[in-house]
């Protein structure tokens, strides 16, 4: 198996974006591989895109903001 | 608690998401309303369920992707600010295909799920975001339709949604980078 480190950060970024709606093609998945390999920001920018879906998941439990203090001032 | 309250209470963040989703106030106002007639009507059926707001929060979703599909056809979007997104996208990449700002590591992101104030921030970035944009994004992640689905619902190529999504997640990303976790460049 040959990694391919052709393609750039642009290219690599939306393969990340790509591969949440279905499995790429081995050809691109090489690609992908190779580019993250060596480049730490789409590393984060990976990483980043799933914690999107994480927390889109996690909306649906958002915790309500917690209501205003009770004030101890006498009225 | 009555469930009369207990609904009472479930609107708000119920509204919230069907605003964020649908982009029409009143639309948005209908389904939440047919969401808690349903509740209302079946009492006896979310009885023995730990969270009358997961339970409710699936039956919204369901009435959305009916309101979304009924509707199909009067979706407007502004060719304008889509050209924009695009415009966007450029401007985060140099002619080389680097990043002009790479991206920073978050601290911990997994925290902030349990602050209600990072889901206000997420809000707003998703409100930020081009129409159609917004719509595709919660189709897919808040939804989690699948991509020939939302083709098929919004009359867009696949292509078309795949780029779509994609601009949508480069901006979210960047708009929490910078309005929550506080990346600098």
């Amino acid at each position: 198996m040959k990694l391919d480190p052709t393609i750039r950060c642009r290219q690599a970024a939306r393969l990340l974006s790509e591969r949440l709606e279905a499995p790429l093609p081995t050809g691109q998945r090489l690609q992908l591989s190779g580019h993250l390999l060596i480049c730490a920001s789409c590393r984060r920018a990976d990483r980043h895109f799933v914690f999107l879906r994480t927390a889109l998941k996690a909306m649906d439990t958002v915790p309500e903001a917690p209501p205003e203090p009770p004030s101890d001032a006498p009225r | 608690m009555t469930l009369h309250d207990a609904l009472a209470d479930l609107q708000r963040p119920l509204l919230r998401f069907a605003k964020l989703q649908l982009r029409d106030e009143a639309l948005a106002e209908d389904v939440v309303s047919e969401t808690l007639l349903a509740l209302l009507e079946r009492p006896d059926s979310f009885e023995h369920r730990s969270s009358l707001r997961t339970y409710a929060t699936g039956i919204l979703k369901h009435k959305i992707v009916d309101a979304v599909r009924r509707r199909r056809r009067e979706v407007s979007f502004d060719e304008g600010e889509e050209a924009a997104a695009a415009d966007a996208i450029d401007g985060m990449f140099l002619a080389n295909g680097h990043w002009v700002e790479p991206p920073q590591s978050w601290p911990s992101p997994e925290r902030s799920l349990e602050q209600s104030q990072f889901f206000d921030v997420l809000q707003v970035c998703i409100e930020r975001l081009p129409a159609r944009l917004a719509r595709i994004f919660m189709m897919r992640e808040w939804l989690e339709l699948e991509p020939p689905e939302i083709c098929t619902e919004l009359s867009i190529t696949d292509g078309n949604c795949r780029v779509m999504l994609f601009r949508a997640r480069m901006q979210l990303r960047e708009c929490l980078g910078t309005g929550w976790f506080r990346e600098t460049t």
